[in-house]
């Protein structure tokens, strides 16, 4: 049915190492334009690392695989490439940048990924719009890049930053671990505004839990075990994790090993 | 004076084994100050030479001390002051001195009649001398500082700055020092003052035109802040890249006084900065800013000292280094706190962001606390930029260049953004731009 479709993202036994130690271990995950992908695993099984390889982490090397975005070679291209590309990874643990005022940060960000000005009243104007959306108060974007920013809010932040670049494919790594009920709802809701306005928009969403796809819907769940997608299916798949935990599939995946 | 002493010149004494009359060309002066500088050359003599330099990765430039000139009595060239002027914005009064020696100051009427004070220190020691005598050489004296000795003994021409009782000027006085010829020895020399409640913005700039042969500025700035007087002062180095520059600030504060003092290093090739203050009676506070930014050879050195005398006193150092090239920065900081300050807090942080594989930066955080109720921090770090960092911003779409500027942007500005007066704040990030920008226009050239 997606025949047609040029995929958003397209990894192909992709395998990356960090130094000498492998840790994506071929890893297949194709997204369309338009859907929602979840991406689960227990701890230290690699997601983070898939997020930051495909953003163009230094660290990494990538020893096999390829990857396409909207059919380019990904991995021929600069992590700064890539985002003016449309690809958004809203990061697990965003950096503090001190000395750095928000507000000049996000506009320059903007302009980067337009790549012409943008003038300081349409900003201020799609600004004040994306931040009531995330229920942020203004005073936010006076102040410093992450500093002294409270887990919540550096989350939001990520968000709001997805939401004024308006990206392709949006890697969510772990938005939901600092967020309170309340916050996470609210996020939610910002991310699945921001989908309805881009309906184009793939999402690759990245969690420990089940508790975010209460909100935000994904139509395919995988499941990545020391680095390898050991199962994929429906949103019964997040369910039936929540019922039996990862140690089902971990024992699964040790049996099929050991035939 | 100019030419035809050249040839004695090469043969001419060190002037800090034998006294070189030739270095004042001053007319009168005083009896009482023509004292000092024979007490003070004898303090020289008599105080004991430092001890060799410790800890530096570094050797400082050498610089051929027998062969300056006594400072030449010739004016800058006008439009290069009143490009430097404008550049720091709407200004309350400001002063020029050329080459240590001619200086033109230009003080609105309104502010003379509130009973500013502000002319050379030459003229003030005759017309103002009451205003003078407890201050000068009484902050830092000669007695008890070898260099501020030396200075006393041969300086030159300098400012004096006298803010009366509760006046408060909100935009700065500018005092800025040039000069238009290499291989002199200027010694400068300036006294503030400031009265009971009164309230100023300084700017002590030193810039220059590079010139062929390298000059030595050895300036020495003592501030007398009385009580709940408030002074924030810019003291900005940029000079051109062959000049040997020494400073030395010391300021006295009174009950519940302020300072806050930002130090910026950019030019010479050398720059030996001691800042320190005295926090003298209660409640005084004071903050010392730093930047260097230094590139190529540059060597920059600072001292610094928040001495803590009275309860409830109050200090705080942020120092940040950006070095490329083979460019050098050494903090040595102490906080000394008497045993008579009690509940007194102080602070002191020192960073270095090494931009390339030579730079070097090395620091040296000291503390001395004699008092048991105290609070007091320190912490030094010295790194290249952060690679996670970067990678944060490059993967918003910023270039990896771009990305590197927003951080070293961003470390200048952890500094800027606590000096108290917006207005400078402004005009000092410009004059850091416009630094950098002709910096990698020179390495583009090159
Ligand atoms: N930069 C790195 N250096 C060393 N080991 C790393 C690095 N990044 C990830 N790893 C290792 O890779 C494995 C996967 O980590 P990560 O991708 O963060 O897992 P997850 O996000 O699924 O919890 C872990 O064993 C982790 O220790
Ligand atoms: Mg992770």
């Amino acid at each position: 049915m997606q025949t047609q479709m040029t995929p958003t993202i397209e990894i192909r036994n992709l395998h990356a190492n960090v130094g000498d130690k492998p840790i994506l271990k071929g890893v297949n995950l194709t997204v369309y334009p338009g859907e929602i992908h979840a991406l689960m695993g227990p701890n230290g099984s690699g997601k983070s690392t898939l997020s930051h390889v495909l953003m163009g982490h230094p660290n990494y090397t990538i020893t096999r695989g390829e990857v396409f975005f909207k059919g380019q070679n990904l991995l021929e291209m600069s992590p700064d490439e890539r985002a003016r590309a449309g690809m958004f990874l809203a990061f697990q643990y965003p950096m503090v940048i001190p000395g750095v005022k928000v507000f000049q940060f996000l506009r320059n960000m903007l302009k980067a990924r337009k790549g012409g000005d943008v003038s300081v009243k349409e900003f201020r104007q799609v600004l004040q719009e994306k931040m009531k959306l995330l229920n942020m108060r203004e005073e936010f974007v006076k102040r410093y890049l992450n500093e002294g920013f409270s887990g919540g809010e550096k989350k939001r932040h990520e968000i709001l930053q997805m939401a004024l670049l308006q990206p392709d494919l949006a890697i969510l790594d772990e938005t939901d671990s600092g967020l309170d009920i309340d916050a996470l709802k609210t996020v939610c809701e910002g991310i699945n505004a921001v989908a309805a306005s881009h309906s184009a928009m793939g999402i690759l969403i990245i969690t420990h839990y089940q508790r975010m796809l209460n909100y935000i819907e994904p139509q395919f769940i995988h499941i990545l075990f020391e680095g390898q997608i050991v199962k994929s299916g429906g949103k019964e798949l997040a369910l039936e994790l929540e019922a039996h935990g990862y140690e089902q599939i971990e024992n699964e995946f040790r049996a099929a090993l050991a035939v | 004076m100019s030419e035809s002493t050249s040839p004695k010149t090469l043969l001419a004494p060190d002037f800090r084994s034998h006294y070189r009359s030739d270095f004042l060309h001053q007319a009168a002066e005083p009896e009482w100050a023509s004292a000092l500088r024979s007490q003070a050359w004898e303090h020289y003599q008599n105080l004991p030479e430092p001890l060799p330099v410790q800890r530096t990765l570094r050797r400082i430039p050498l610089l051929d001390e027998a062969r300056l000139n006594a400072a030449i009595g010739q004016p800058v060239d006008s439009a290069f002051y009143s490009n430097r002027r404008e550049s720091w914005g709407t200004l309350a009064a400001w002063g020029e001195l050329s080459n240590a020696q001619e200086m033109t100051v230009v003080l609105p009427a309104e502010l003379a009649d509130k009973g500013l004070i502000f002319c050379s220190l030459a003229e003030a020691l005759a017309q103002h001398s009451d205003k003078i005598l407890p201050h000068l050489d009484h902050i830092l004296p000669a007695a008890k500082n070898r260099e501020a000795a030396l200075n006393l003994a041969y300086w030159q021409n300098g400012f004096f700055v006298y803010v009366p009782r509760n006046l408060q000027i909100a935009e700065p006085l500018y005092l800025l020092q040039s000069l238009n010829q290499g291989q002199q020895a200027l010694f400068t020399r300036s006294l503030i003052v400031l009265e009971q409640g009164a309230m100023a913005a300084v700017v002590c700039d030193f810039a220059a035109e590079s010139q062929s042969a390298a000059s030595l500025s050895h300036d020495v700035l003592e501030i007398a802040l009385a009580d709940a007087s408030e002074l924030k002062l810019v003291h900005l180095q940029n000079w051109g890249q062959e000049v040997h520059a020494h400073s030395y600030t010391q300021t006295q504060l009174g009950r519940d006084a302020r300072l806050t003092q930002f130090n910026l290093s950019l030019g010479g090739s050398y720059h030996y900065a001691q800042s320190q203050t005295l926090l003298q009676d209660k409640g005084s506070e004071s903050l010392f800013l730093g930047l260097n930014i230094g590139g190529g050879q540059q060597h920059f050195r600072q001292q610094t000292l928040q001495d803590h005398r009275s309860p409830h006193t109050k200090s705080d150092l942020v120092y940040h280094s950006v070095l490329k090239d083979e460019a050098y920065a050494f903090f040595n900081g102490l906080i000394y706190v008497d045993p008579l300050a009690q509940k007194s807090e102080s602070g002191q942080v020192s960073k270095s962001l090494l931009l390339s594989d030579k730079a070097r930066a090395d620091a040296i955080p000291n503390l001395e606390i004699l008092a048991d109720d105290v609070q007091s921090g320190h912490g030094a770090a010295i790194g290249s930029l952060d690679p996670e960092q970067r990678f944060y911003l490059m993967s918003r779409g910023f270039d990896r260049q771009t990305a590197d500027t927003l951080l070293v942007e961003g470390f200048m500005e952890e500094v800027l953004l606590r000096f108290p007066h917006a207005d400078l704040q402004r005009q000092v990030a410009a004059h850091l731009s416009l630094h950098l920008l002709s910096e990698s226009d020179e390495r583009s050239e090159a």
